[in-house]
C-alpha cells in the first residue's frame, strides 16, 4: 500500500477514535455536549449465569437465546464440515487443505499426550469439544449476536406538549381467557382481581386510582367474536392497578394522545426503530407538561447470545466430558481397578487380619495406613467431581470476563478501542478450547493408565 | 463506614487478593518457560503448548475471583 493510502487510514482511524472518546461515556464524564447519534447505552446486569428466553417463555422448557446460539453453532460447524468434505479429492483444494490441516494437528496433539491407542479412542469426544468451544467463541464475535451481559434499553419517551392526556393508544393485548387485566382495592382492604372472559384486545375506560362502584364497566374487550363487551368491575373500590406492560411490535407506533386544548390533539409516537415492552407512567386525564415522562421503552433481549456465557450450556459440556472421563477409567482398567481407586479398603482388612492373628504391631501400622487409603479414596472422589466444577466456571467465567472487556471498551471509547480486544478474544477462543478439549484428554488418559502404552 | 462502602471494599479486595496468586503464577511459568527454552531451544514447541496449557490454568483462578467480585458489585 502506498504512503499516502496508509496515512489516510490512520487519519480515519483518529477521526473515529476521538470522535469515540468525545461520544462515549469519557466524553459525557466531560460533560461535552452531546452528540445524539453516540448514544452509549447503559451497562446493566439483567441475567448474567443464563440466557433470556426468547420462545415458550413462560412454559417448562423456555428456548434461551444462547440456546438457539448453541443450535446455530451446530448448524455451521455441520455445513463447514460437510463443504470441505464434498468432493474429496487426493490433491485437496483450499477448503479440504485447510481442514485437513486442523484435523492431523487435532490427531497429532491427542496421539502426543494419549499414545496411539488410546489417542484413536479418545478423538471423536475431545475433537467435538474442541470444534464446538471454539466455534461457539469465534461466531459470538459476529455483530449479530448480542452482548453475554444482557444490554437494557431504557428509551424515555416524553410528551412534546403541555395538555391532558386524553388516551393511552396502545392496547394491552389478552392472550388467554381469565387473564387478571386489572386489580380492584375495596374499601376493607380486600383486592379483587377483574378477569378477561374471552382473548383479544382490551382498551381501558378507567385509570388508577378510579373509584368504581359494583358493576361498572372498567375496560371495554375488543375481542373476535364479541365487539365492544364491557368487562366490570365484581366489586366497588379504588383500581390500584392495571395491567400496564405491553409490547410495541413497529417502530413509529402511535403511545399517546394530548389534548393541548387548542385543537387537534398531540400525538406521541414510539421512538423510530425500537421494539420491546412499554410501561406507562401517565394515565388517562392526567395533565402533562413538556417533557413530561409518559412511557418507558424497555428493548427485547437480543436473539442470539454467545452459548457459553450460559452456566447451563458449560455445565452440561462439563457433565459430558466428567462422565466421559470415569467412562474411560471403568472400561480402560476394569470396575475393580476401577472401583478401588475410590474405595481402597484392602490395606485395612489386611490389617484387622494381622491384628486378629496376633501380630499386634504389624497389624496397627498396617490398619493406620488402612485409614489414610480409606481417607484418600474419599479425596480422590471429591477431586473427580470438583472437576466438573472447574471445567464449566472455567469456560464460563472466560467467555463472560471477555464478553464484558469488549463491552466496557465500547462503553467507554465506543468503535477503535473494542478492535484490540477482539483480537485477544480470538486467541481466547482457541485457547479455552484447547484447554477444555485438553484437560479432557489428560485426564481420560490419565484414567485409563499408562500400562497398556507403547512408549 | 455503611454497608454500601463495605460492600464495594469487598468488591476490591475480592479482585485484587484474587487476583495476586494468579500474577504471581503467571510470572512464575513464564520464568520457567525461558530458562527452559535457554536451556533447550530444540523443544520449543512442547514447552510452548504445555506453557499455554498451564498459563490458562493459572489464569482461570483469576478468572473465578473476577466472577466473585462482579457477582458482589451486581447481585449482592
Amino acid at each position: 500500500m502506498s504512503r499516502r493510502g496508509c496515512g489516510l487510514i490512520g487519519l480515519v482511524v483518529l477521526i473515529l477514535f476521538i470522535a469515540g472518546l468525545a461520544g462515549g461515556a469519557i466524553g459525557r464524564g466531560m460533560a461535552l455536549p452531546e452528540i445524539s447519534f453516540l448514544k452509549v447505552p447503559s451497562l446493566e446486569i439483567e441475567s448474567f449465569f443464563s440466557g433470556e428466553a426468547v420462545f415458550l417463555t413462560d412454559g417448562p422448557f423456555p428456548i434461551t437465546n444462547t440456546l438457539i446460539a448453541s443450535w446455530v453453532t451446530i448448524i455451521v460447524a455441520t455445513l463447514f464440515a460437510f463443504a470441505a468434505t464434498r468432493k474429496m479429492k487426493i490433491i485437496p483444494g483450499r477448503l479440504q487443505g485447510l481442514v485437513e490441516m486442523a484435523m492431523e494437528g487435532l490427531i497429532n496433539f491427542i496421539e502426543s499426550v494419549a499414545g496411539h491407542k488410546n489417542g484413536r479412542k479418545f478423538l471423536p469426544i475431545i475433537a467435538t469439544i474442541f470444534i464446538f468451544v471454539m466455534y461457539n467463541a469465534y461466531l459470538a464475535l459476529l455483530p449479530v449476536y448480542g452482548p453475554g451481559i444482557h444490554v437494557t434499553l431504557h428509551d424515555k419517551i416524553e410528551a412534546e406538549d403541555a395538555g391532558t392526556v386524553v388516551e393511552l393508544m396502545v392496547h394491552p393485548i389478552v392472550e388467554e381467557e381469565d387473564e387478571v387485566v386489572a386489580l380492584i382495592e375495596t374499601a376493607d382492604g380486600n383486592r379483587e382481581e377483574v378477569e378477561a372472559h374471552q382473548a383479544g384486545e382490551i382498551e381501558y375506560s378507567v385509570a388508577e386510582g378510579d373509584t368504581v362502584s359494583e358493576g361498572q364497566a372498567v375496560a371495554v374487550m375488543v375481542g373476535e367474536t364479541d365487539n365492544g363487551t364491557a368487562i366490570v368491575a365484581p366489586v366497588a373500590g379504588t383500581v390500584v392497578k392495571l395491567e400496564l406492560e405491553r409490547r410495541i411490535e413497529e417502530s413509529e407506533q402511535p403511545i399517546a394522545k394530548i389534548d393541548t386544548g387548542t385543537g387537534e390533539p398531540v400525538i406521541v409516537s414510539s421512538p423510530e426503530n425500537k421494539l420491546g415492552e412499554l410501561e406507562y407512567d401517565v394515565a388517562v386525564g392526567q395533565s402533562v407538561s413538556p417533557d413530561d415522562e409518559i412511557a418507558v421503552l424497555t428493548s427485547a433481549p437480543p436473539f442470539l447470545r454467545s452459548a457459553s456465557t450460559d452456566i447451563n450450556m458449560t455445565l452440561a459440556m462439563a457433565l459430558l466430558a466428567v462422565l466421559f472421563i470415569e467412562l474411560m477409567g471403568l472400561t480402560g482398567r476394569g470396575f475393580k481397578h476401577y472401583i478401588s481407586e475410590y474405595i481402597n479398603v484392602g490395606e485395612l482388612f489386611r490389617g484387622m487380619k494381622l491384628f486378629f492373628t496376633g501380630k499386634i504391631v504389624d497389624g496397627l501400622m498396617a490398619s493406620v495406613t488402612g485409614v489414610i487409603n480409606v481417607i484418600i479414596g474419599g479425596l480422590e472422589f471429591i477431586s473427580h467431581m470438583t472437576r466438573m466444577v472447574s471445567f464449566a466456571f472455567r469456560l464460563f467465567g472466560n467467555m463472560t470476563a471477555g464478553e464484558i472487556l469488549v463491552l466496557s471498551a465500547t462503553f467507554l471509547i465506543p468503535w477503535i478501542m473494542a478492535m484490540p480486544f477482539y483480537g485477544l478474544e480470538l486467541l481466547i477462543g482457541f485457547i479455552q478450547a484447547l484447554i477444555f478439549g485438553g484437560l479432557t484428554l489428560v485426564f481420560a488418559s490419565i484414567a485409563v493408565g499408562h500400562g497398556s502404552e507403547e512408549h | 463506614m455503611n454497608a454500601e462502602m463495605i460492600k464495594f471494599l469487598a468488591v476490591g479486595l475480592t479482585g485484587s487478593i484474587g487476583l495476586l496468586g494468579p500474577a504471581l503464577g503467571l510470572g512464575l511459568i513464564g520464568y520457567a518457560t525461558v530458562t527452559a527454552l535457554g536451556r533447550n531451544p530444540e523443544a520449543r514447541g512442547a514447552i510452548l503448548t504445555n506453557m499455554i496449557l498451564v498459563a490458562a490454568l493459572t489464569e482461570a483462578v483469576g478468572i473465578y475471583a473476577l466472577i466473585v467480585s462482579i457477582i458482589l458489585a451486581m447481585v449482592a
